[in-house]
């Protein structure tokens, strides 16, 4: 009986070093790492046809930003694709991304998801700017 | 889709297989040709460069796109 009682001192409660909620975090975490390169790639191509219109503007004279974007507009089919379905795209995929990440990391204070997720706010910020540009 | 033909480092998609190193290939094929074509036409350094890299960017979106599809998941 001693020893029983021995036994029961010495045990210990059971300890689980990894949480199955750890795991599959890291996973989303990894998961929308790749969905972030993949929407920066797609982003930077209607980024650079705004940065070269505007690298246009300084060195042409009687030129502006937004006259050759409508320029462009009218005589390039792919305007659309650049200008609205790509940053639609990519604001989708990022608004998803951290629809995501805050429901599985139990609802975070917003500073501390955006210390983590700058980038996919980031990119959102500028696919509204973009879109924005249809408009003027 | 179950292939890994890629892995992603950084903002770069590496091949991992034989089929990854095809498609870089490839891709790198299609960059040389699109700046002697570019080049053939245009009227400066700064003429090719600027369109050459609008060119460069669509085909960087497009491997990242078939990388991102086909990447090792660890």
């Amino acid at each position: 009986m001693d020893s029983f009682e021995e036994s029961l001192e010495k045990m210990t409660k059971p300890s689980v070093d990894k949480l199955k909620h750890e795991r599959v975090l890291s996973e989303l975490i990894v998961s929308s790492r790749g969905r972030s390169v993949l929407a920066g790639w797609w982003l930077s191509i209607p980024l650079y046809l705004i940065a070269a219109l505007v690298m246009k503007s300084m060195y042409v004279n009687n030129s502006g930003v937004i006259d050759n974007l409508l320029q462009i507009k009218a005589s390039s089919g792919l305007y659309w694709v650049y200008m609205l379905v790509i940053p639609l795209g990519v604001m989708i995929m990022n608004i998803r991304i951290l629809m995501v990440q805050y429901r599985e990391s139990a609802a975070p204070s917003l500073p501390s998801l955006l210390s983590v997720y700058w980038y996919n706010a980031l990119m959102i910020l500028m696919s509204i700017m973009l879109l924005t540009l249809n408009f003027i | 889709m179950n292939a890994s033909w890629f892995k992603r480092v950084g903002i770069f998609y590496v091949p991992v297989s034989l089929i990854g190193w095809i498609i870089l290939a490839a891709a790198l094929v299609v960059a040389v040709y699109r700046f002697l074509d570019i080049d053939s036409r245009s009227h400066s350094a700064s003429d090719t460069l600027i369109n050459f890299f609008f060119n460069l960017l669509i085909l960087g979106a497009l491997y990242s796109l078939v990388g991102f599809l086909t990447s090792r998941k660890e």
